[in-house]
Parts: C-alpha cells; sequence; structure tokens
C-alpha cells in the first residue's frame, strides 16, 4: 500500500509543471527533467548521511545542498519556470561531478557499498528504452564489482585492485559521460523542441489566416447563397404587384387619351358656344362628342380611373415594404442597436421564407403581447428567417408551421415549431456545429443554425431544441428584455467561427505533433 | 373591381371563352382592364377550385393560371385542367424568372405557353389571341371527323 502511495507520488511529482493543452513535445520534456531530477535526488540523498557517518562534513553539505536543488527542481517547474529548471538541471549535475572528482581525488575508498543504490534510482520509474539500458550497464557494473570484491582473499570489503579500476572508471568516467550525454540531449531536445515549436507555430499561424481568410469568404459565400435563394423569393413577390402596376399604367395611359380626346371634344363645343357660332355649327360637335364619349366608354373610364390607381398604389406600397424588409436582411452589418418587436420580426422573416416556391404548409401565429426591446433587428431577423428556413425545408408534404412568442416578465420567448420530419437523436448535439448539414450538397452551407446561435449568444440568449423523428421539431429562442451587454454586429460573425476554428486548430496541432 | 366569377353564358353565338386564374385579385382586375374590348367571354376567379368546377361543366378554350396560388401550384392545376379538358390550351402567368421552380413531378409540357411577370401587355393579348385561334383550328379539324362519323 504504501509503495503505491509512494509510486502515486513520485508519479504525481512527474507531472509537475505539466499544463493541459501544452506541446506535447514540452510535456514530454518536463516530465523527463522531473524524473531526471528525482534520479539524481536518489542517488545524491543517501550518500549525505553515509559522508556524516564517515564525518565527511564538507562532502555531505555538498551532496545535500545537491539534493535540495534536485528536491526543487520539479517544484521550479510546477512554478512554469521550464527553462530555469532545464538549465539547473545541466548545470549542477556537473558541478557537483566535478566537484566530487576533485574531492575523491580519484580516491573512492569507502563509497563503493552507496554505489549499488545509484541503480535503485533507474529501477523505481518506468523509463523509456534507454534509461533501461543505461540502468542495466550499471547494475552490470554493480555485479561485476561484487564479484571481483569477492574475489578478495580476506573475505573482507577491500578491494581488489581490477574493482578499484572499475569503481575508478564507475566514478570518474561514467557520471561524466552520463551528464555529457544528459546535457547533450538536453541541448539536442532543446533545439529540436524549438524548432519543431517553431514550425508549428508557423504552420498555426498560417493555418490561422488562411482559416481567416476563408471564413470571410465562408461568410461572403453564405451570404450571397441567402441573398440569392432572397432574391428569387423576392422576385417571385415583386412580379406580382409589378405585373398589374405595370398594366395599371398603360390601362391608365389608354385613359388620358381618351379624357384627353373627350376633353379636346368638349373645348371645342365649348368654344363654339363661347363664340356666338351658329347651332347648326356646335350641334354637330356636340353630336361628335357624344359619339366619342359613347365609344370609348367613358363612364366606365371614369369610374375606373379612380379603382385602377387605388389598386396600383396598393402594389407600389407593396413593392416599397418589399424592399425594404429586404434592405434589412441584405445588411445586417450596417445597423445600430434599436427597439425590436419580435412579433414584426416574425412577420418580416415570414414573408421572406413564405416566398419560396418549396413552400408547402400554412402558418400558424400565436402570438403573445411581448414588449419591444433593444437589439440588432436585422440579426434578429436573420434568426428567425433560418428557423423558418429550416422549418419549411423539414415539411417534405403539407405541414404546419406554429409561431408562438411568449412573455414572462423577463424574457420573450420565440418559438418556431414545425410538423415535418424532425431530426435523428444522434445529429442533435451537432445541430450548431458550423457546417453541419443533412442537405444535399449544393443546397446549404450547414451555417444557419451556428450562425444563429451566435448570434443569440451576442444577445445574451440560449437557443433550444425538442425533436422527435416524424412527428416535428420545434426551436425556441430565448431574450432577455433587458438589454445586456450587446456587441458590434461584426463579432458577432466571427463568434460564431471561434468554435470552427478552434477545432481546426486542434486537429492542426494533432498532426503536427510527432 | 371584384373579380367575375359568375360571368353570364354565351352573349353572341359562340364566342370563345376564356378563364384567368390567379389568387391575386389587383392582378385579375387588370387583365379585365386590358381585355376589356377583345371579344371574348372571359371568366376571371381567384379560387382553383371554382375554375376547375367550371372547367368540369364549361368548355373553355383557354386557361390562363398563376403559379403560386395558396390553394394548389398552378403547374399541377393545368394538369388537372388537361385531364378534365384536353382540347383547352394552357397558359402559365409566373411571376417565378425561371421553371426549375415548378415542384417535381408537374408536367411542364403540357403548358403551351409561359409567361412571366410583369406581362407585357401586348404580348399577352398576342399570345392569348394565337391560342384562341389554334384552340378553333383544333375545333374545326375535330368538326369534320364528328360530321363524318354522323353524316
Amino acid at each position: 500500500m504504501k509503495d503505491m502511495k509512494l509510486m502515486r507520488l513520485l508519479g504525481e511529482i512527474c507531472d509537475y509543471g505539466v499544463i493541459q493543452g501544452q506541446d506535447p513535445q514540452l510535456t514530454k520534456r518536463v516530465i523527463l527533467s522531473n524524473k531526471i531530477s528525482l534520479t539524481l535526488l536518489s542517488i545524491s540523498f543517501p550518500p549525505v548521511f553515509v559522508h556524516l557517518f564517515l564525518d565527511q562534513k564538507n562532502v555531505a553539505a555538498a551532496l545535500f545542498l545537491m539534493a535540495v536543488f534536485f528536491t526543487l527542481i520539479p517544484f521550479v517547474n510546477k512554478a512554469g519556470f521550464l527553462r530555469v529548471s532545464r538549465f539547473c538541471l545541466i548545470l549542477i549535475p556537473c558541478m557537483s561531478m566535478f566537484y566530487f572528482t576533485e574531492t575523491l581525488g580519484m580516491k573512492v575508498g569507502t563509497h563503493f557499498f552507496i554505489f549499488p543504490l545509484t541503480c535503485l534510482a533507474f529501477v523505481l520509474f518506468k523509463w523509456e528504452e534507454r534509461i533501461y539500458i543505461l540502468s542495466g550497464a550499471v547494475i552490470a557494473i554493480s555485479v561485476l564489482f561484487f564479484l571481483l570484491s569477492r574475489s578478495d582473499s580476506a573475505g573482507s570489503l577491500a578491494l581488489t585492485h581490477s574493482a578499484e579500476l572499475i569503481l575508478h572508471i564507475t566514478f570518474s568516467v561514467l557520471p561524466v559521460a552520463l551528464m555529457c550525454s544528459s546535457l547533450l540531449y538536453f541541448l539536442y531536445g532543446n533545439h529540436t523542441a524549438e524548432a519543431s515549436l517553431r514550425q508549428s507555430k508557423e504552420s498555426l499561424e498560417s493555418a490561422h489566416s488562411q482559416l481567416k481568410e476563408n471564413q470571410s469568404q465562408l461568410l461572403q459565400a453564405e451570404k450571397m447563397a441567402s441573398l440569392g435563394q432572397l432574391a428569387a423569393g423576392v422576385a417571385h413577390e415583386i412580379n406580382n404587384p409589378m405585373g398589374f402596376i405595370v398594366s395599371n399604367v398603360n390601362t391608365l395611359s389608354e385613359y388620358v387619351n381618351t379624357l384627353n380626346s373627350v376633353l379636346a371634344g368638349y373645348q371645342e363645343f365649348a368654344a363654339s358656344v363661347r363664340y356666338g357660332q351658329p347651332r347648326q355649327v356646335s350641334s354637330p360637335i356636340l353630336t361628335k362628342v357624344d359619339e366619342l364619349v359613347r365609344a370609348s366608354d367613358l363612364e366606365y373610364v371614369l369610374k375606373d380611373s379612380r379603382q385602377l390607381i387605388l389598386e396600383t398604389q396598393d402594389g407600389v406600397c407593396r413593392v416599397r415594404d418589399i424592399v425594404r424588409n429586404l434592405r434589412d436582411f441584405a445588411e445586417p452589418d450596417a445597423e445600430v442597436p434599436e427597439s425590436v418587436h419580435v412579433n414584426e420580426c416574425l412577420e418580416a422573416a415570414l414573408k421572406v421564407v413564405w416566398n419560396d416556391p418549396k413552400v408547402k404548409c400554412t402558418v400558424e401565429r400565436r402570438f403573445a403581447e411581448v414588449p419591444s426591446f433593444t437589439c440588432f433587428r436585422g440579426q434578429l431577423n436573420q434568426v428567425f428567417l433560418n428557423l423558418l428556413n429550416n422549418a419549411v425545408r423539414a415539411i417534405k408534404e403539407m405541414g404546419v408551421i406554429t409561431l408562438r412568442t411568449e412573455f414572462d416578465g423577463e424574457w420573450v420567448t420565440v418559438s418556431v415549431s414545425d410538423t415535418g420530419v424532425g431530426i435523428a437523436p444522434e445529429n442533435i448535439p451537432k445541430l450548431f456545429t458550423p457546417f453541419f448539414t443533412t442537405r444535399p450538397v449544393g443546397q446549404g452551407m450547414g451555417l444557419g443554425l451556428s450562425v444563429a446561435y451566435g448570434i443569440v449568444k451576442k444577445h445574451g440568449g440560449d437557443i433550444r431544441v425538442e425533436s422527435k423523428e416524424g412527428v416535428g421539431t420545434c426551436f425556441s429562442v430565448r431574450l432577455p428584455v433587458i438589454p445586456s451587454k450587446v456587441s458590434a454586429p461584426s463579432q458577432v460573425l466571427s463568434e460564431a467561427f471561434r468554435e470552427r476554428i478552434e477545432l481546426q486548430r486542434k486537429s492542426i496541432i494533432s498532426e503536427t505533433a510527432p | 373591381m371584384v373579380p367575375d366569377s359568375g360571368s353570364p353564358a354565351a352573349l353572341q353565338g359562340n364566342p370563345t371563352r376564356i378563364i384567368f386564374v390567379d389568387d391575386e385579385p389587383h392582378i385579375l382586375s387588370s387583365i379585365q382592364r386590358l381585355f376589356r374590348s377583345e371579344p371574348f367571354d372571359i371568366s376571371y376567379t381567384i379560387s382553383v377550385a371554382e375554375a376547375l368546377d367550371r372547367v368540369g361543366k364549361e368548355r373553355f378554350a383557354v386557361v390562363v393560371s398563376d403559379h403560386r396560388m395558396p390553394e394548389m401550384d398552378g403547374t399541377l392545376f393545368l394538369e388537372k385542367v388537361k385531364e378534365i379538358s384536353p382540347g383547352t390550351l394552357l397558359i402559365l402567368l409566373t411571376g417565378y424568372a425561371d421553371l426549375n421552380a415548378a415542384p417535381e413531378g408537374s408536367n411542364v409540357a403540357l403548358v403551351r405557353h409561359f409567361l412571366s411577370k410583369p406581362w407585357n401587355d401586348q404580348e399577352l393579348k398576342q399570345v392569348i389571341r394565337s391560342a384562341v385561334a389554334e384552340y378553333a383550328l383544333q375545333a374545326e379539324r375535330r368538326k369534320p371527323d364528328i360530321s363524318g362519323e354522323t353524316g
């Protein structure tokens, strides 16, 4: 149990300085430096007592200092000074090794029995392959050492010449080689890691700018696509009144011609009467005018003119309103917050969607008394337009779209429900993800709901979905009436894409990482 | 002007009968103005159901329909007219720029002529006149057969 605890503690210490989402290469290096410092700690700490026992206080103090340094390294890592810790790790062992070589003066003497302890540290942890080889070498040397020392005739711990030679080599050459190799490893590791870091940073930056560019292009494309769809629908809505406006104006010009000719006849008659022309002259003129009046159906023309003008005025107003609505949708960026009534927004969005030739449904309006509140009208219109578009497309046969608005004193809730095909349960979590679409290629980019989500979030609201396959779907948008922080429209759009960029960045990182 | 839905029966001889169907009353009244002085017996209705009912009972030379109507799509409506009265010539008056807007399965080929809104008054008149002439020609062709059988 205790061992397990110790192992867990060691494992924890090894993870000091590791931050979630760090470059994996850096993480590897941090863990390795922690492991190495723990190893060196376990190598340097036991000899402290030995030297104290042997009354070599200066050596013990040096070893103790070393041990303290090695203990500190994981904490330095934990504090985030990764470079400092690595620097210390390279410097301290080298310094101390030089010190020991000097102090010992190549005379290993009684150190021999401490030596096998060194391999314990290697065995304690799970190491990478090369460390196993290293520890294997150390164990082999230890075993060899014991074998040689046992061959001593006295049977005491006195050393044979060859044992002393091995100790000499291990204590002077091996540590130095170890330090040198670790130094080289760190330098090399640092170099390659930095290079790969720089490289991945560069590739990230270029990918990011590429994404930004793509994002603006996509937004533009999405806008153009919805504008195209809008234009097709609106063209129909405008062409209808334009049909009778154009025809009526033509007819009106005929009417005016008729009126002019009749009026000219009357003027001629009036002139002849005024200048006292004899009856023989004026009477035929009147007869001619009467004939003209009868032929041109003046009574009808006069009666109909009023009606014609009224109808034409109605048509012109309709066209004007459509164009005004269209402008609200086409330029959502160039607007300022204003007082908006959601019922009106829904009507406006409905007008736009309704012109789609594929619409096969009826609409039920269940509007409650909701207060106006401050927000971006064009953006809300876009949210409702996107929801309505989805509702309309969900309905394959005839169906009903229900628009409901509610107010609970704080939040305005707008729900758009349809009796369409519904959404498969596995697709519901992906609904607001940019580029998620179930429509065939070329029929939408899957940005509608993600853009709607971004806009609603920016207005401090939320958007929910309930759906049952084959029964229908209901999207509810909740918006706060008390205006929260409403940010600039351009940010709203980029917000909607942040998630996607984040996702792609992650995938790039996992690709560049070894 | 209220669209004239229950037009009186043939006035003189056998004037050519035409029916306009559009859910927009203003369009019907503007067409009514346009054809005020034409020698046709023209009916106007905003209801597809009424139009179908009348097509079943009376003989129309030409049926002119709007494309998008709340009751029924114009192309589907014209298809039904064709079923009821195969000899009738069909004209679609559409507000859409392209005919891809026609619903799947509808037989666009049945329609003799497509006119787009806003229409050209002269063109509309011309199309109606030529359709009427074609209908008359077809009727002429059918007549000798009938007389041959009976006589």
